[in-house]
Formats: structure tokens, C-alpha cells, sequence
């Protein structure tokens, strides 16, 4: 069985692009760029919002995926310098709003049932992934408290958990961490990644995505997954968005260390890396990135201490973004980090108690790591019970949840 | 605040890389100024301009033609070179003005000249490390005591600083060029605000409680940011769903300034958009015995003629009514500093029937809308716990706007927006807002009030009270400083486009300004008890 054939990949990656004011290039003016480009390079080049967005095309192997974004980056670099601009390639930015992925494309893929029972099966693994690629530990206003804040904050709905679905009861889904999207190109898509600064890395880790959905492509299984390892999905995301990949992810019940995860599905994937023309030994930056526990994060969260206001790191950072080596050059030097345990109950409970100010919409718990209704109400009424929270209905503002601190209500005058 | 950005012209290492850093010596020009990337300053043009920087990675910085964001405090110098201290004084004259240039574009440093009372007075720079400084007396502008307001303007080249010596005790409104730029500052015996003129359609940048000597509207000095992103009060106008980005760069001219019996009142008027007609005037009115402060906003789309647009068609093409229509919409926007990072703390109040509603996000970056509800209670009250810090604004409560809130990693914002009309030449809109900030402040259902205080004259301290109460509640309070207790009725008057608000004023000539200060208004407790302030104020 082979849920791929003929078996391909490529890539969505979104970079935005700056002047030598610091100003992000519209729209209008990216598409000038984007069609010259696409003429050029012949790959359906184009635009996302304010991104240009490279789309590599079909590829079929690990060379042609390297040389076609290889010669994307330096035709683009060069286009753009000639009206002095800078490609920004990460997932987000200091200042401007907009969050930028690396989506994974896989093909080939036309029969839709067996997309989505692959679903099913994949999205356990997409923490895994979302750790890898973290690259967005900055957002306006925020810093360094998530190594992937667009993962954290589902890249302004552009990516949310993947919801598990039967085939039997099913319409076409968009924009979840992996979903199985026939109803345009033939191909299951992987969106839960960041942008990434590293070309070289992009290069390794969209062969690597493709060929470990390529191998689970080979062994679809029907049976659905419950709600525990749902819960544990959602928990696990939420780890690898803070902690990237210092990340310790619940696994079967157990807490594993993410690169231990990632270790283990490079080497399931060694039948379907070499029909990619590639082996482990060709995807050494991976490797170094798991042996040290390093993410493209934690190279732009060294900027953050020298660069306090957000227009000086985006300025520092920008500039050393143009150097397609720079991360790559960090991690040769970086000292290893040190594993983070996983969270237990007391420390979910606490991250969805955060979510909660003063008559906040109980929808809002939500938020904290997406669990379904039943679980997520089981919480609030947790909450309640211990009484760190109060609840009030009314009909003109629904169910709101306010905190209490300290033992009193913050209605209440304070002691 | 505002910063400066370069171009790269050069980039020198000026010491050995120790421990992986190294430092720089990095030459640019001017560019533009940080964040609304306008003109650089004039005096900078072409100017070869240097700053040293450490740095772990020498790309960082970049190459000649790169883009330098400068810091707010590595750019002051050269964004407001020229100072004179005192800027602003009260009551009596200094005795010196003290100039100084902490930048200039030669060794040798220029002339400055200083005009007061009609007499001009030239000299030159004494030169002191970097700086160049003068120290002149003011008596030689004058030959006997002058009558205040009085203004001392330094040019040198083509930079200007003011100080301005106004009258002590006594309420006024005027325009003062402060080293961040014009502002129109209005006073009385509890406030000190500062009013942007030449940008944000005329906001408040700032708002001195005078008996505690803090600024309800503080703001990070060291951060690049819009005038009144972080902290201030706005205005908006909507055309649509988004307010108006015309409003951020509205320069409004200031159509008078008058002294009432017993107010201050200034007058400004913008053209928010030429092509149809669309003015806006704001009024801020102060009474001098109130801490209180009235705001009136208006947009006019006036009948008339439009001026010619250069592209138009020549032929007329048919028009049907809905062609004339213009959507007007209004809202404003006070901005606070949040304590405890958005995570906790500072909180705002409103009320409809008899709900009490109290809203603070946790989560950073989210816009709150309560679409369900309009604010019915005619006041909203922001908190700022830990800095007992409150404001209280007071509308209409016949056609009262619906509650958003954002909040910012360090910035909590009040963003009340009444619903949109459909609207012909000729037609207007408008709010008045009766707006109050002091130290100690109550909510219920039944309404809620702000006290604060400030020092009298001859000694003692002097407390004010703004409510808006139920119709319900009896009309009272019992103000407390240290263990003096007054029990006074509130004074109910009717300001116009606002409808009731309810005040008082206690004096306690034996009072202190550290003593802790709290009250009971109507049948609502202070949320905290005051504390003590120090001895501030003047």
C-alpha cells in the first residue's frame, strides 16, 4: 500500500520584505516581484498577504529541492537589492503583525479517505515538528516566553489543531497542522512549521517531513484516535510551541524528550528518505539540532537582551537574516540546552487559569491549548471548585470567568 | 517616544573582540524619525553623524546603506539638541536661563540668540566635554519685576527652545514649546495637562495630578512608539469598520484660548479631510475649583463646495442620494501603562442597569468587544491598583457608546465607540466627556466616583470628588484624611452633553498631604484605602 504516488514534495515559505527604512513592501508591490520571479525560476512564485512566497514546485528528490531554493534565495536576494530591499525570512517579527510559515506540502495524494484517516495518524507528531521549526520567539509586544509564538497563537487562525475526522462524516478541512488537501494540488499538507531563517534547514527538514509522511503513508490504519491521546496532542503542542526543542512530550503516557521523538521518526523514515535520494547522514544541521537542543529560537532570542526596543531587533536581526548561513554558523558554536520537563496537571491547570482575567469570556479558556468542550469545561469547573475562579451569566454578555486573586474576588474591595 | 533612524555610512571596530563582543564605531546620516518614519530634523541634513554600539556579531550592524534604528536615548541629542532649563516655571523668574547644544555639527560652537520682552540678545557657546553651554541672567531683559505669563525663545542655527515663567495659583491654558515638541497646556489647582496640537487630531499627552506630583498618562520614556499609543487620550472618527488614519496625523490649529470667571477654555479645529469637507473642533474646558476636566469633540461635514480633484472625470455621471452619504462614526481611546504586565492588576469598570461589569484581559494583544450591551450607567472607570491610580469618564447616558478594550504587554486601553450614522453635508456628530483621575476611586451598580487631592495655598489639603450616581442614591459622601472624617452633600450640576455630575470639595486646613486619603460616596466604599503621598506637590 502506497497512500503516495508519484511520491513529491514541496513548499509554501513566506518571507516578508523590508526597505532601508525598516517598512514591510505591500501587496502590490510583492506581486511585481513574485511574477518576475516566477518567470524567471519557472516555480509558481507568489504572494501571501504581505509575503512573498516561495513555492517550490513538484520536486522528487532532496538535490532538487536543495537547488531550486538555492536558486530562489539568490535570484530573489538579488531582484530585491536592486531596489534595496531585504528578504526577513522568519515566522515572526517584532513589530509588524504578521506571522510566516513554512508550510510542507507531500504528494502524491488523490484518494481523500485515506488523507484523512492519514491525519488521524499524523497529528501526534506534529509537536515534533512544530519543535523543530520553531522560529517565532517574538511577536509585537511579546518575547521570549514561547519559542513559537505563531504555533501558541495558531498564526492568527492559519493554523489550528488538526480536529479528527471520519471519513463517513467529513467536508473538506483548511488550515489545520495537517490535513489532507486533494479539493486543490494532490497533496497532504503540513502547516504547523514556522518560517524559517535557515535555508539549509528548510532543505532538510521539508525532505525530512516528506519522507516520514511518505513512510506512514505506506501503513494507513482505520482506527480512530480517543480522546486521551487527543488531550495529549494538545498538551504536547503547547509544550513544543514554549519550549521548542527543549520540549519533554508526553508519549503513551510518558514523558519523552522531543529530539528523542525526532531521533526515533528520522530512522523510521530511512526507507523513504533514500527514494528522495537522501540518508540521514545528508541532514547534519537536523542532527546537531537535536544532539544540542538548539531551534532557530533560541539563536534570534540571544539578540534580546542588547536590542530592548522592537524596532532595534528587528534592525540587528534583519540584517543578520541576509546571511543564509548565520544560523547554521550559531549552532556550530551554541552550548547544548538542557531539557524541560513535561508539565504536569498542576501546571495545566495553571496555564489555563492565565487565560482567565476578569470577566473574560469562558470561550477564552479555550485558548490556553485548544482542548475540546468536555475537557475544557472540565477545567473550568476545576477552577471553580478550588475556588481560584467565579463564574456569571448574563444574557447580553454570556458566561464570563473572572480570577480570584489572593482569595478575594476582584470585585471586591482588596484587603 | 520618538527615535532616530540613520543610513550606514560606515562601520569601524574600535576594539579587539573580547569576549565574543566587540565594539563599533558606526557613521550614518539622518533618515527619518522612528515610528511614523517623517522628515529627520532639518539641522541634520547631511550631517555625518557617529554612535558606538557592542556588538556579538558584526553583521548586525550591517553595511554602508543599511537601515541604523537608533534608541530613544542614543537619539535625544541629536533629535532635541537645544535646551533650556528651566523649560517652565512658575511665579517667580529664574534668575538664569541655562542653554545648552549637546550637539553640534562643527568644533567650534555657534551663536545663539535669546528674545524676551522685545530685546534679542546674541552670544556664544562656552564648550564643556561635548556640550556647549551658556548660562545667562534674565535680568537683562527686564528692568523691573514683569507681569507673567513671560517667554524666553533661545534660536541658535535652526533649532528653538522656549522657557516660559507663568503665574502661579492661577488657572490658565497656553501653548509651550517643550523639547518634545508644542503641546497647549491647561491647569488648575489639581491638573496639569498637556494637549498635542500638531498631531493625533489634538489628544491629551499628558495629565498631572498636581497634589501627588505623577502623571496619569506615564509612559515608557525609553521605548519608540507613537505619541499616544501607550498612554494618552485620543480621539476617533470612522468612515467605516477601522477609525480614521487621518485622526493620527491631524495637526489642529488652536482657534482660541480664554479665561472664564472660573475656567480655563481652549479651542482647537482640524480639517480631517479637504475633499469632503470634514472638520473636527475639539473644546477643553477646565473649571479652576473642580478636578475635572470637560472635552467636547466634533465633526462637521460642511455644506459647500469641494475643492476640484485633479483626476476626476470631466462628465458628470448620474447620482443617486446614497452617493452623498457619508458613514460618521466616533469613538475614543484612553490608553494606560498596565501594571503587572497585562497578567494582572489594572482593570476597568462599567455599568448597564444594574450590572456591574469589571473587565481585565489576560491575554496579551486582545481586543475586547462587548457588542451586547451598551454602556447605559453613562461612566466608565480604569484602575491601576498597585499606583492607585484612577480615571473616571462620565457621557451620556441617553445614547451611550459600546465598551472595547485592549491590552497591550504594557498598555491597557479604554476604547468606547458609539454606533455609526448615515450623514449628509451639512450634518454633524459629536460627544462631550466629563473625564476626572485622582488617587481613591469607588464602583457599584449604583455608580462610580474618583477622589484626589491637592495642596491649598496657605497649607492644608483640599479634596475633590466627581461621581456619577444612581438617581437612588443619596447624594453624599464622607471624605477621610488620616483620622479627619468630613460628611459633605455632593453638589449635583447638569454639563451639557454629559447630564449629571455630582462633586464636592472638602478642605482639611489641618491636613497633610501624606496622609492617607479615602471616602465613602453615596453608599459606595473606596475600592483601597489611600496612602500616604509623600509631601509633593506645589
Amino acid at each position: 500500500m502506497d497512500t503516495f504516488s508519484p511520491r513529491t514534495f514541496s513548499t509554501d515559505w513566506e518571507v516578508l520584505v523590508f526597505d532601508r527604512l525598516g517598512r514591510a513592501v505591500g501587496t502590490e508591490k510583492l506581486l511585481a516581484f513574485a511574477g518576475a520571479l516566477r518567470d524567471e525560476l519557472d516555480l509558481p512564485v507568489t504572494i501571501d498577504w504581505n509575503a512573498l512566497e516561495y513555492t517550490a514546485g513538484i520536486n522528487t528528490s532532496f538535490a532538487q529541492f536543495r537547488e531550486r531554493l538555492w536558486r530562489f534565495t539568490e535570484r530573489a536576494e538579488q531582484l530585491l537589492r536592486e531596489y534595496e530591499l531585504d528578504l526577513y525570512p522568519a515566522g515572526t517579527h517584532p513589530v509588524e503583525r504578521m506571522t510566516q510559515a513554512g508550510h510542507i506540502h507531500v504528494g502524491t495524494i488523490t484518494d481523500e479517505t485515506a488523507g484523512i484517516r492519514l491525519e488521524n495518524q499524523l497529528f501526534r507528531y506534529m509537536p515534533a515538528f512544530a519543535a523543530l521549526a520553531a522560529n517565532s520567539p517574538v511577536m509585537p509586544g511579546l518575547r521570549g516566553q514561547y519559542k513559537s509564538y505563531r504555533v501558541r497563537y495558531l498564526a492568527n487562525y492559519d493554523v489550528t489543531p488538526v480536529a479528527i475526522r471520519d471519513p463517513q462524516c467529513s467536508q473538506q478541512s483548511w488550515g489545520t497542522d495537517a490535513s489532507a488537501k486533494v479539493y486543490g494540488v494532490p497533496t497532504l499538507e503540513v502547516r504547523i512549521p514556522d518560517g524559517p531563517s535557515s535555508r539549509c534547514f528548510l532543505a532538510e527538514f521539508a525532505t525530512f517531513v516528506a519522507a516520514f509522511v511518505h513512510q506512514q503513508g505506506t501503513k494507513v490504519r482505520e482506527e480512530q484516535p480517543g480522546p486521551a491521546e487527543y488531550r495529549e496532542y494538545l498538551v504536547n503542542r503547547w509544550v513544543a510551541a514554549k519550549y521548542g526543542l527543549q520540549a519533554t512530550l508526553s508519549w503513551n503516557g510518558e514523558p519523552r524528550p522531543v529530539v528523542e521523538i525526532l531521533g526515533e521518526m528520522l530512522d523510521d523514515s530511512t526507507d523513504a528518505l533514500a527514494i528522495l535520494g537522501a540518508s540521514r547522514a545528508d541532514l547534519p544541521l537536523i542532527d546537531r539540532m537535536l544532539a544540542r537542543r538548539v531551534c532557530q529560537a533560541d539563536w534570534g532570542m540571544t539578540l534580546f537582551a542588547r536590542y530592548e526596543d522592537p524596532y532595534l531587533l528587528a534592525a540587528a536581526f534583519g540584517k543578520l537574516l541576509r546571511h543564509w548561513d548565520a544560523f547554521d554558523e550559531y549552532l556550530a558554536t551554541a552550548a547544548p540546552l538542557e531539557p524541560v520537563p513535561f508539565p504536569d496537571e498542576e501546571a495545566i491547570l495553571a496555564a489555563h487559569l492565565e487565560s482567565i482575567g476578569e470577566g473574560t469570556h469562558f470561550y477564552s479558556t479555550r485558548e490556553a491549548m485548544y482542548f475540546p468542550p468536555p475537557e475544557a469545561d472540565a477545567i473550568i469547573a476545576l477552577l471553580e471548585g478550588r475556588g481560584a475562579i467565579t463564574r456569571e451569566l448574563s444574557p447580553e454578555r454570556g458566561l464570563v470567568l473572572s480570577r480570584i486573586d489572593d482569595g478575594h474576588t476582584l470585585l471586591e474591595e482588596a484587603p | 517616544m520618538t527615535a532616530l533612524s540613520g543610513k550606514i555610512t560606515a562601520v569601524r571596530a574600535i576594539s579587539g573582540e573580547q569576549q565574543a563582543k566587540q565594539r563599533v564605531e558606526i557613521s550614518f546620516k539622518a533618515a527619518c524619525r522612528l515610528p511614523a518614519r517623517t522628515q529627520a530634523p532639518e539641522w541634520l541634513k547631511d550631517q555625518v553623524l557617529k554612535i558606538e554600539r557592542e556588538v556579538t556579531d558584526l553583521r548586525e550592524v550591517g553595511d554602508p546603506g543599511d537601515y541604523l534604528p537608533l534608541s530613544v536615548e542614543e537619539s535625544s541629542r541629536w533629535l532635541y539638541p537645544l535646551q533650556v532649563a528651566p523649560a517652565v516655571c512658575y511665579g517667580a523668574m529664574p534668575e538664569n536661563l541655562a542653554i545648552s547644544l549637546r550637539w553640534w555639527k562643527d568644533e567650534k560652537g555657534p551663536e545663539y540668540q535669546i528674545l524676551a520682552n522685545g530685546r534679542r540678545i546674541t552670544g556664544t557657546f562656552d564648550k564643556t566635554g561635548n556640550v556647549f553651554t551658556a548660562n545667562l541672567p534674565t535680568a537683562s531683559f527686564f528692568s523691573s519685576a514683569p507681569a507673567l505669563p513671560v517667554e524666553f525663545t533661545v534660536t541658535c542655527d535652526k533649532m528653538k527652545a522656549v522657557c516660559t515663567v507663568l503665574p502661579a495659583g492661577t488657572p490658565y491654558a497656553r501653548r509651550l514649546l517643550l523639547p518634545a515638541g508644542e503641546v497647549y497646556r491647561v491647569e488648575n489647582s489639581w491638573y496639569r495637562l498637556d494637549i498635542l496640537a500638531g498631531k493625533e487630531g489634538g489628544g491629551i499627552a499628558a495629565w498631572h495630578e498636581r497634589g501627588r506630583e505623577i502623571d496619569h498618562f506615564q509612559r515608557p520614556e525609553h521605548l519608540i512608539e507613537r505619541p499616544l499609543e501607550m498612554a494618552g487620550h485620543l480621539d476617533r472618527f470612522y468612515q467605516g469598520w477601522r477609525p480614521s488614519e487621518k485622526m493620527t496625523t491631524l495637526a489642529m490649529s488652536c482657534t482660541g484660548i480664554r479665561r472664564e470667571q472660573d475656567a480655563a477654555r481652549l479651542f482647537l479645529e482640524g480639517v480631517l479631510d479637504e475633499g469632503q469637507i470634514l472638520r473636527t473642533t475639539v473644546t477643553c474646558l477646565v473649571p479652576d475649583d473642580l478636578p475635572l476636566v470637560v472635552w467636547q469633540r466634533e465633526f462637521h461635514f460642511h455644506t459647500g463646495k469641494k475643492p476640484p480633484e485633479p483626476d476626476k472625470q470631466k462628465e458628470e455621471l448620474p447620482k443617486e442620494p446614497i452617493d452623498e452619504m457619508m458613514l460618521m462614526g466616533m469613538g475614543f481611546r484612553g490608553a494606560w501603562l498596565t501594571e503587572r504586565n497585562g497578567a494582572s492588576g489594572s482593570r476597568m469598570f462599567s455599568a448597564y442597569r444594574d450590572q456591574l461589569v469589571t473587565l481585565r484581559s489576560a491575554e496579551v494583544n486582545r481586543m475586547l468587544r462587548c457588542n451586547g450591551w451598551r454602556m447605559s450607567s453613562g461612566w466608565a472607570m480604569v484602575e491601576h491598583p498597585e499606583r492607585h491610580d484612577y480615571t473616571l469618564y462620565l457621557f451620556d447616558r441617553h445614547r451611550p457608546p459600546f465598551l472595547y478594550s485592549w491590552a497591550g504587554a504594557q498598555t491597557i486601553t479604554l476604547e468606547p465607540a458609539w454606533l455609526p450614522a448615515p450623514a449628509r453635508a451639512g450634518d454633524s456628530c459629536g460627544f462631550t466627556l466629563a473625564i476626572s483621575a485622582g488617587e481613591v476611586g469607588g464602583v457599584s451598580p449604583n455608580g462610580g466616583w474618583v477622589a484626589c487631592r491637592a495642596a491649598l495655598p496657605d497649607g492644608g489639603v483640599r479634596c475633590g470628588i466627581i461621581a456619577r450616581l444612581h438617581d437612588a442614591v443619596e447624594p453624599t459622601a464622607r471624605v477621610t484624611l488620616g483620622d479627619m472624617e468630613r460628611a459633605v452633600p455632593l453638589t449635583l450640576t447638569r454639563v451639557l452633553g454629559v447630564g449629571m455630575v455630582a462633586s464636592a470639595v472638602v478642605d482639611f486646613p489641618a491636613g497633610m498631604l501624606s496622609l492617607p486619603l479615602s471616602a465613602v460616596v453615596g453608599d459606595i466604599p473606596a475600592r483601597r484605602p489611600g496612602v500616604a503621598v509623600g509631601t509633593g506637590g506645589r
